[in-house]
Formats: structure tokens, sequence, C-alpha cells
């Protein structure tokens, strides 16, 4: 939608250039010049849309992918749920563009041995979270993130925090904190656990 | 005419053509949802973020923390009964002298500190601290001697240097327990003089307008915190002195039970509520250049070394802003509610500090 607001625009401002041209102009040259901006329109309204698109960081967009990811390779009790049809609850605070980003990235995904659909919530709508990505350390309620797997940075650790994203070498990675995994109950599959730094 | 055709045809090629150098990349790399959403746990492991200023994952190793500290001290106590000026004051011979009264009375102490604090984390369990501190004294005095019925002695300088280790040995989701071993350098002066009612030119000075403590001191420390939705502290704190130092003294030892509780009022401000009870004891020798012959050695009873010492329970209140993850401002108000004074002692009124926290 926003693509062809774009193109219409642009091509409004090209059709206002074009009249303005002397009528003495060839027919051939107003062709040129109007297919000229018609492939700059199209190739503007490209940059632009992707640019739109990477207005959220790389690291965000890693970590949306890494927590959908995770959702695969982590089995919660059977007690985490009400019913054989309960999605998987991934609470987030309040950014629209992360929030868009991973709502995007889980819809109409299902996971796990029961094929579970997952959900994306605002942390702070939200009665009951399986995974909850906080960045800010004193922003929740201790009783909704106790009962959560709390991901977080490394320079915003919660005291719940069970998988820490850091950088090293100029990549994302991620580090499990064991005690807080074994607390909640939750198994996390060696193919997981391989690719981490296990504490 | 022909020459604006040609002109609008290569524009328009060169501006194509720079779109394309530009646009190609950002629409080919990874950047829709769905992209993220196939790519693998592998894959996703060896993305790069190179060009990124995000600084999330950035631990923070070094602190500065500065604070800044007030203390005033006005009256008198003996144990835990209010003195007049005109008790502690001997206004000459008409009054009896006693050894609780003085020809010469401290009135104000003002004290500040500039206190300035290094910090490097070393691991997730140890940290380390270099604290430098900047003192400023300054105590007014009557006395009975002509030409110093009012007067002012003031010093400042450079206090003592104190080495910290933090050691982190239990941190659980919601309890930390850590202890603190420190080491205070001799750095701040024990030689400050000035301009007394005891002799022509400067005179040395008694103990509270010294700089430091001239000893090797050794500040432990013992804390708990609990994390949760009320955040709550303890803590047990001792500065044991040791030997004696250069004047032939030994500051006491000071003894410390904190608790303190914060309460969150928005997402980055927090009250904060604490008391502390302090137990300190009397300084250990003298300095000899201080007392004079007689049946009355000490002019002032900040010169008796056995004023000093004894109990306190101060109760505080204040608040935290944190400005931003790296920034933290916080400012405190302490004032005792109990006194309990070997002396006559100057007693404490308040205490304020305002601090600001940073890590980098």
């Amino acid at each position: 939608m926003n693509y062809a607001l774009c193109l219409f625009r642009i091509l409004s401002l090209c059709r206002l250039s074009l009249r303005s041209l002397s009528p003495r102009h060839i027919i051939a040259g107003r062709l040129s010049i109007a297919t000229g901006m018609l492939l700059t329109s199209a190739l503007l309204c490209t940059a632009w849309s992707a640019n739109a698109q990477t207005a959220l960081s790389k690291s965000s967009k890693i970590k949306a992918a890494y927590i959908f990811n995770f959702t695969k390779y982590i089995e919660w009790p059977r007690a985490a749920f009400t019913h054989i049809e309960t999605p998987i609850t991934i609470c987030v605070e309040h950014n629209p563009e992360f929030n868009d980003f991973i709502k995007a990235l889980v819809k109409q995904r299902k996971v796990g041995k029961d094929q579970r659909s997952l959900i994306v919530r605002n942390i702070n709508d939200a009665n009951i979270c399986h995974i909850a990505y906080v960045k800010s350390a004193e922003a929740h309620t201790e009783t909704l993130l106790r009962n959560a797997l709390v991901l977080s940075d490394m320079n915003n650790k919660h005291a719940f925090s069970a998988i820490i994203f850091f950088r090293q070498n100029d990549k994302l990675r991620f580090e499990i904190n064991m005690v807080e995994v074994n607390r909640l109950n939750i198994t996390i599959s060696s193919e997981l656990l391989k690719l981490a730094r296990v504490k | 005419m022909q020459v604006t055709l040609i002109f609008t045809r290569v524009s328009s090629i060169i501006l194509i053509l720079v779109l394309l150098a530009f646009s190609v990349p950002l629409a080919f790399a990874q950047s829709t949802p769905t992209e993220f959403a196939e790519m693998s746990l592998e894959e996703l492991f060896e993305l790069k973020i190179e060009n990124e200023t995000n600084d999330d994952f950035l631990e923070s190793h070094w602190h500065f923390n500065y604070k800044y500290m007030a203390a005033q001290f006005d009256g008198y106590l003996a144990g835990d009964s209010d003195l007049s000026l005109d008790q502690v004051f001997w206004s000459g011979p008409s009054e009896e002298r006693t050894s609780t009264n003085f020809p010469l009375v401290p009135t104000v102490i003002k004290q500040q500190a500039h206190l300035f604090h290094f910090g490097y984390q070393y691991s997730d369990k140890i940290e380390l601290f270099l604290s430098l501190p900047y003192i400023q004294q300054r105590t007014d005095h009557i006395s009975r001697v002509a030409n110093y019925e009012f007067f002012m002695v003031e010093t400042d300088g450079i206090g003592d240097a104190v080495l910290s280790l933090n050691y982190k040995f239990k941190d659980l989701a919601l309890h930390r327990w850590w202890v603190n071993f420190s080491l205070s350098l001799p750095t701040g002066s024990i030689d400050e003089v000035g301009d007394t009612p005891r002799g022509e030119g400067n005179q040395p000075l008694p103990y509270t307008m010294q700089l430091g403590s001239g000893t090797f001191d050794f500040p432990i420390e013992f804390n708990y915190q609990y994390l949760g939705k009320h955040d709550v502290g303890l803590s047990m704190s001792a500065i044991i002195r040791s030997g004696k130092n250069d004047r032939d003294y030994r500051l006491g030892n000071t003894y410390r039970i904190s608790a303190n509780y914060r309460f969150k009022l928005t997402q980055n401000v927090r009250l904060l509520l604490g008391t502390d009870a302090y137990y300190w004891t009397s300084i250990s020798g003298e300095d000899r250049r201080l007392a004079v012959a007689g049946d009355f050695p000490y002019a002032a009873s900040i010169i008796n070394p056995n004023f000093y010492g004894g109990k306190k329970l101060k109760l505080s209140t204040g608040f935290s802003y944190r400005y931003s993850k790296n920034y933290t401002f916080t400012t405190k108000l302490s004032k005792p509610v109990y006194q309990y004074l070997n002396g006559p002692q100057p007693k404490e009124m308040w205490q304020a500090s305002i601090q600001l926290n940073s890590a980098f």
C-alpha cells in the first residue's frame, strides 16, 4: 500500500514536470523522460520501502528470529499450558517496530511436537508469558517474569534472565543460565545448548 | 533544444544507475520477517552485525561515580544528654573548671567531601575500585582568649585513598550476597595546622580537622539485597584500624548495620528509605602536641581522645533517577534520631549527598 502511494505521488510530480516542457519538444524526448522517471520512481520506492523495513536494526531482527527459533528447541512443562492448543505467548515491551516485525515473523507458524502457534503480546497487557524479552530491568512485575523464560541483553540483565544476548566478533551470540532454566523446569535441546555459552 | 534533450537523457541514465547501485543491496539483504523466520539457528549464528552502534550487548566494565557529601555538627551531647554551649564553655576564673568545660569551644563544624570512585568489573563476581576523596572542613569556635573570641579554622586536601574488591558470592534471581574488602591507605594528611589561640603562628589542629587517619585501615562490608518488586538491602560493615600513626594515635574502629528500601515511583525514579546504626570507639593514644601542661590538659573537647566514639541511629531518605542505563543520579539526606556520644562531643545535625553513577 505504501509502495503504491509512493509511486503515485512521485508520478504526479513527474506529470507536472512534463507539463512544464515546451510543446515544441519532440514526442520521443517526452517518452524518454517519462520512461526514465517511471523507472526512477520505481527504484526510489523500492529503496524507500526497503529502507522502512531496515529502520529496525539488524540485531533486533536477528533477536526476533532467535526468539522464534528458541521456541522450536525448548519444551515447557505441560503445566505451562492450560490446553493442548494453547499458544506459546511471547511477551515484548512497547516498541512498535520490533513488535510488528516479530508478529509478522511468527504469524501462522507452529512449533514443537504439539505444533503450537505463537502469539506476541505487549508485556504490560499480558497475563502470562512463556517467553519474555525485556530491555528494562525494572519494568515488570516479579510475578509475571518469575514464570517466564526471560530473555535480555547483556547490558540489561534481569534478575530472572535465562537467555542473555551478547555480541562477540560482530555476531549476535547468546548465553543460557541453567539455574533459571532448571528453576522453570524447561527442557532445552542439545542443538540449542551447543551454540550457547552455558552458565 | 537538441542539447537539452541529450542532457535530459544522460541525466536520467545516470540517476537510474546511481539508484540501482544504492537500492539493490537494500532490496536483496535479509530484511523481511519471512526471510528471517526461515533462517536456521546456525545461519543466525553467523550473521554479522558489524556496522551497528547498538550498545545492548556491550558490557560496561568501567564505572565512574562522583559523590558530593556535606555534613554539619552543631551543639553538644554527653551520653544522650544535650549540653548548651554555656555548659561546655568555661567562661573564666569565676566558673569552676572541670574536665567537661573548656576555654575553647568549636560551635559549628562543617564538612564537605568530593568522592571520586573508579571501578572495574573484572568478572561477573569480582569488581575492583579505587576511591579518592577531596575533603574540605571548617570549624567555627568561641574562646575566652583575647582576639580569638570568635575564630574559624579551615583545612582541605586529599583524604585517604581506598582500594576495594567486591566479591559477589551468591547471585540468584532475587537474592544477591556480596562482600567488600578494602584497604584504606594513609594518603590524607595528619599534619594540618591553623591559627589557634594556643600560640603565635600556626598550631597543630585537633583530630577532627585532619584529613586522614594516618594508619592503614581495613574497611569490610557484607551485603544482602533482595531484588524483587520491593527492593530491600541489608549490610553490616566495619572499619578496622591498624597500628598507630606518626602522631602516635589511632582513630577508633567503626561498626555499622544498615537497612534500606527502594520503592519504585516511576519507571526511572525510586524513593529511598534507610536506617543506619553506628557504633564507633574512641581514639587510642594521642597527639601529644595538642595537650597543654596542667590539671586540665585539653583546651577543647575535640582535643581529648576519650571524647570520641559513641552510638548513633540515623534515618535517611532520598531518591534515585535513572537517566539512562549508564547514568544514575542519587540524592540522599540523613538525620540522626538518636545519639549517645562519649563527651561532651559535637553532635551531628544532618548529612546530605548527591551522587552521579556512570558506566562506560
